[in-house]
């Protein structure tokens, strides 16, 4: 296909460029939906006021921000340490931030935040991929892409979180629903980058966060990430 | 504090986090060393939430300790294959069901 006939296939409006966006993000879903799942029956399991959980999809958007400030609160971590988590947990995003920006343009601080509240893996994948292999430069419509992708997941993510808080609770125990939240936080881990270094570092802030666990105010939970990433880091460096 | 105000707190520096990036991203450049630094990041989080999780999993009464671990292991062996996350959590959700059935029987 020469670049004439793929220019001329792409849909022109930003409507199009949107639902374009919903479509490409689709198949991801099939990842979100069990992990929105077990969120919202974390939350809904959680010692903390219905509110609260409820709440915590909206004003944490994002699945494993959620989940850690979900159960750092439930501990009764100091507000430091909740902010602290969250911004250590929020920093890959950041980088998928940065490697977006180029394509979205320069543009106005109001579609920034927006664009900042909407930015989770499978839109940063989705628009990744549209990036790479997309002839449209317009920004414009890059951003039209990127809000259809990204309304997309968010409207799912609310629909099974709110799904698994209203059933997740109620089913019975031994179904192994217990056990999604600590195989998708390890499956994260083991697969978020499958190198010798990061599973070094990955194992050390495991075994370093049962080992500090009482520490006050869940400090231990941050000593752990930094060591891990440390160790990594410095295998990283080694290999080098 | 309340439980609402400290989840809002956690949603505000992390929306806060990537607009700074966003808006500084012409300004930085993501080099491959940053890049990896990142996915070592999720790597060391996602762990230090998983394993406590997963023993606090394992403690509990009505849980077959052996049967929690077998269902993870599959899940993790599938996730370092690259499996997609459904898959990974199908299986280990399956053998852990399996398993203790089994372990009762």
């Amino acid at each position: 296909m020469t670049a004439a006939t793929t220019l001329s296939s792409q849909p022109t409006s930003t409507r199009a460029d949107a639902v374009r966006g919903a479509i490409r993000v689709a198949p991801l879903l099939a990842g979100v939906a069990p992990f929105g799942f077990a969120v919202g029956a974390a939350g809904a399991a959680a010692n903390l006021p219905p509110l609260a959980a409820w709440s915590s999809a909206v004003l944490v958007y994002g699945g494993s921000i959620q989940l850690v400030t979900l159960q750092l609160v439930e501990s009764g971590a100091a507000p430091a340490i909740v902010a602290a988590a969250a911004l250590l947990a929020a920093v890959p995003r950041c980088l998928f931030a940065v490697a977006l920006a180029p394509g979205l343009g320069a543009t106005s601080w109001r579609w920034r935040a927006l664009a900042a509240y909407l930015l989770v893996e499978p839109v940063f994948a989705a628009s990744a991929a549209e990036d790479s292999t997309t002839l449209v430069t317009s920004p414009t419509r890059r951003r039209a892409f990127y809000v259809g992708a990204g309304v997309t997941v968010f409207v799912v993510w609310l629909a099974v979180t709110a799904l698994g808080a209203v059933i997740g609770g109620q089913l019975p125990t031994g179904l192994g629903f217990e056990l999604t939240v600590p195989v998708m936080m390890l499956a994260l881990a083991a697969g978020s980058e499958r190198t010798p270094p990061s599973w070094m570092g990955a194992a050390t802030a495991g075994v370093l966060s049962l080992v500090l666990i009482d520490l006050p105010h869940r400090s231990g939970f941050i000593v752990a990430v930094v060591a891990g990433v440390t160790v990594a880091a410095l295998i990283d460096r080694g290999a080098e | 504090v309340s439980a609402v105000l400290l989840i809002a707190l956690a949603g505000a520096v992390s929306v806060g986090a990537k607009l700074g990036a966003l808006a500084a991203a012409s300004r930085l450049a993501a080099s491959a060393r940053v890049q990896r630094l990142g996915r070592h990041l999720v790597g060391a989080t996602t762990a230090a939430i998983g394993v406590p999780a997963l023993v606090e999993v394992c403690r509990a009464p009505t849980t077959d300790p052996a049967a929690a671990l077998a269902g993870t292991g599959i899940g993790l062996v599938l996730a370092v294959r690259g499996r997609s996350l459904l898959l990974v959590l199908a299986a280990a959700v399956l053998i852990y069901s399996l398993t203790g059935v089994v372990i009762a029987g």
